[in-house]
């Protein structure tokens, strides 16, 4: 099915929600769902489909003694959080992430003082460091053309944020009739 | 304590400029994006041609309207169809309407034209294309659209009292841009000369179905509107919850709204006094104004009495400054004596006034960019920051039912926005994060002021990353965020609407509840063949007293 950036955006956005994912990380993995249908890495959106599925973690890294180690666990809690202590110059290692997601979400981080977060992959495993910002695809503004049944998940997941319809929601719609 | 962004301290206090009380009593400014649109019009010497007129005998049927700007084209679908009496309702959850509208980019042939008629009408429950800029429905305002109708049939003019009290011939009851239903996202018209810029494309529409509503009575009256009259008919419009979250979901684009806002008034602040021809033109504008608010009139007593206030402190104002001989005005004074209800509008005035010296601040709409978070900022900046600038929100008790009296949620019958009571409605867990200041709140109760930084912080308080990334927001781009708090029991969602509104260009503000308010969209703005005039440039709260 066809869908267009901003409905990818929205719907992955409620989906996060939904899910139980703060707004904070909820947008920011938002924003890595628009960038893999704007660099037409359309696999991605799956990835982001069933880390929104997984129950809800922690963002705390496995260990962190002389590196910080995020394993597998809540990846919508723990790629956002390892990506900020990656920004602060930190020894972060990565294991078993979602690849397209994790590299999503860095290109949509910030470069502090012109220094972005950069993944080294080793398999399944990365290692986060500072360093000059990779080179970007080419970012599509087309609509993308999304797998029906990762469709279905997010918007699934998105309805765990919608209030049923009721007499009073309507009252509280606004917008009403007047003679 | 950390001081303010540079060159902050010029303009007006955000705390002051974007509390709800402010923000309820905004008006359209030259740098309102209808303001915006009609100026790249003009300047691109724009041509409207109605290429294609199927209408039948009873109104219904299609019209294709053609706008050229420069090397941009783009085309207004519009068709009616039969409605019966009790269908015909503005809320959120009708499912038809008098007319629906398509912007579409360039000119539609004949498939995509049949495309867009089968397809329009549909609405939220249709599938559009790329090449669909904006999605709009409108109703008749049916008493006043029979009226003008009769009227022209019985070779008479509108009666121009009856179009004061109303204004518009339809209301639209959505507007949809950027990607909704299928058609283009914002990225694909951003760099475009006419329609770069915050929600332009929708404006287009609105101006050019204001041209509709004027052919389809004049088609149906089978005689034409008096240029004067006709030009004094907008577009209405119905406007509810769905638009409110936006200000607080776009924190980088509001700012860049408003501090342009207030950009422009501090350098209309700047400019000599008002004396002479410039002192002329003020008092010319001034008695507009004052025209303007006497033709304001609204059904909600507690709002024509806030518009009686208004009109009572501007005839003082004018009576004083204006109308008393004074030789020379100065602008900072103008501002700093008006009344706490009238200040927003004379800002607006003053800014008004300042032409040419300020419409360039609309460039600064181009751009809406996502806030990042810095991370390796240690949680004793982050608090010393919370502490400046959310005094207000950290001081407050959140215990009492009534800081927390009502929550935002969305709807599962439309995915829209709506407004519960926490006491009495359903649905309180599934809140939209419409909470900021509460949310501000908690955060500086678990921030320790300490170096750690907040990439450490967070490990153990995810939930709080979107406070921290606000706070630090707040602090570079001051006006980025409603400086109140919007769950408590004194909200007015229609505070939030009129803000957003103004920044539209709409006017003649009037609420029908603190949920919903109708509006009057492009009163007074040029007809389609008056683009090229100055007409053009020159509509701000217009009347038809002063036209």
């Amino acid at each position: 099915m066809i869908r267009t950036l901003p409905e990818i955006e929205a719907t992955v956005l409620r989906a996060g929600r939904g899910s139980g994912v703060p707004v904070a990380q909820a947008e920011d993995i938002a924003r890595a769902a628009r960038w893999l249908a704007a660099a037409g890495q359309m696999r991605g959106l799956d990835e982001v489909a069933r880390c929104l599925a997984l129950p809800r973690g922690s963002a705390r890294p496995t260990r962190w003694v002389a590196s910080y180690v995020f394993a597998p666990g809540d990846p919508a809690l723990m790629l956002p959080a390892a990506i900020d202590l990656a920004l602060t110059g930190a020894d972060v290692r990565l294991r078993g992430m979602p690849r397209a997601l994790t590299g999503a979400l860095i290109a949509c981080a910030p470069a502090l003082e012109g220094r972005a977060v950069r993944a080294a992959w080793s398999g399944r495993d990365a290692t986060l460091s500072l360093g000059p910002r990779g080179r970007e695809p080419h970012l599509s503004d087309r609509s993308a053309q999304v797998d029906l049944p990762v469709w279905a998940a997010l918007t699934a997941l998105a309805a765990q944020t919608y209030v049923p319809a009721s007499d009073a929601s309507r009252d509280g719609a606004g917008a009403g009739d007047d003679s | 304590m950390p001081d303010g962004p540079p060159g902050s301290e010029r303009l007006r206090a955000p705390e002051r400029v974007m509390c709800l009380e402010n923000l309820g009593r905004m008006f359209p400014t030259r740098l309102s994006f209808l303001r915006v649109l009609t100026r790249r019009l003009h300047a691109a010497a724009a041509r409207v041609d109605r290429s294609v007129w199927s209408v039948d005998a009873e109104g219904y049927g299609h019209a294709v309207y053609v706008v050229e700007a420069g090397r941009e084209t783009y085309s207004l679908v519009a068709v009616t169809q039969a409605l019966a009496d009790e269908d015909r309702s503005d809320r959120v959850i009708a499912t038809s309407w008098d007319a629906a509208f398509v912007l579409y980019d360039g000119v539609p042939d004949t498939a995509e034209t049949r495309r867009i008629v089968a397809s329009v009408p549909l609405q939220e429950a249709g599938r559009f294309t790329e090449r669909d800029l904006v999605l709009s429905r409108a109703n008749k305002s049916v008493r006043f659209f029979s009226h003008v109708v009769e009227r022209l049939r019985n070779g008479q003019q509108p009666d121009p009292e009856l179009l004061v009290q109303t204004g518009y011939l339809m209301r639209t009851t959505a507007v949809y841009g950027n990607g909704k239903f299928g058609i283009a996202a914002w990225e694909r018209i951003a760099d475009r000369p006419l329609l770069a810029g915050s929600f332009m494309a929708e404006m287009l529409a609105v101006w050019l179905i204001r041209g509709f509503t004027h052919d389809l009575a004049e088609h149906l009256g089978g005689a034409a509107i008096d240029a004067n009259l006709k030009r004094h008919l907008g577009v209405g419009n119905a406007t509810g919850l769905g638009m409110a979250p936006f200000l607080v979901s776009h924190p980088m684009l509001i700012h860049r709204w408003f501090s342009a806002r207030e950009e422009a008034l501090e350098r209309a602040c700047a400019l000599p006094d008002l004396e002479g021809n410039t002192l002329e033109e003020a008092r010319d504008l001034a008695r507009r104004v004052a025209a303007h608010l006497t033709e304001w009139t609204v059904g909600d007593p507690a709002a024509m009495a806030e518009i009686e206030v208004l009109k009572d402190a501007w005839h003082d104002l004018s009576e004083t400054h204006f109308e008393g001989g004074s030789a020379s005005v100065d602008r900072r004074h103008l501002l700093a004596a008006a009344p706490g209800a009238t200040e927003e509008l004379v800002a607006a005035f003053l800014i008004e006034l300042a032409g040419g010296e300020v419409d360039g601040l609309s460039a600064a709409f181009a751009a809406d960019e996502a806030a990042k978070l810095d991370p390796t900022m240690s949680c004793a900046a982050l608090l010393a920051l919370a502490q400046r600038d959310w005094d207000w929100a950290v001081g407050m008790d959140w215990e009492t039912p009534e800081a927390a009296a009502v929550f935002w949620y969305v709807s599962e019958e439309k995915l829209e926005p709506r407004l519960g009571s926490r006491v009495s409605d359903a649905g309180a867990e599934l809140e939209t994060p419409l909470d900021v200041a509460r949310r501000v709140a908690a955060l500086v109760a678990d921030l320790p002021e300490s170096d750690l930084s907040l990439a450490e912080f967070l490990l153990a308080h995810p939930q709080h990353r979107d406070a921290a990334r606000r706070v630090q927001t707040a602090a570079a781009l001051p006006f980025s965020e409603i400086r109140d708090n919007l769950i408590g029991g004194h909200v007015r969602p229609t505070d939030l609407l009129r803000a957003k509104l103004a920044m539209f260009g709409a006017s003649k503000f009037d609420p029908k509840s603190d949920l919903w308010t109708r509006i009057t969209l492009v009163q007074g703005a040029p007809l389609a063949g008056e683009i090229q005039s100055a007409r053009a440039l020159d509509w701000w709260l217009p009347s038809m007293e002063a036209r």
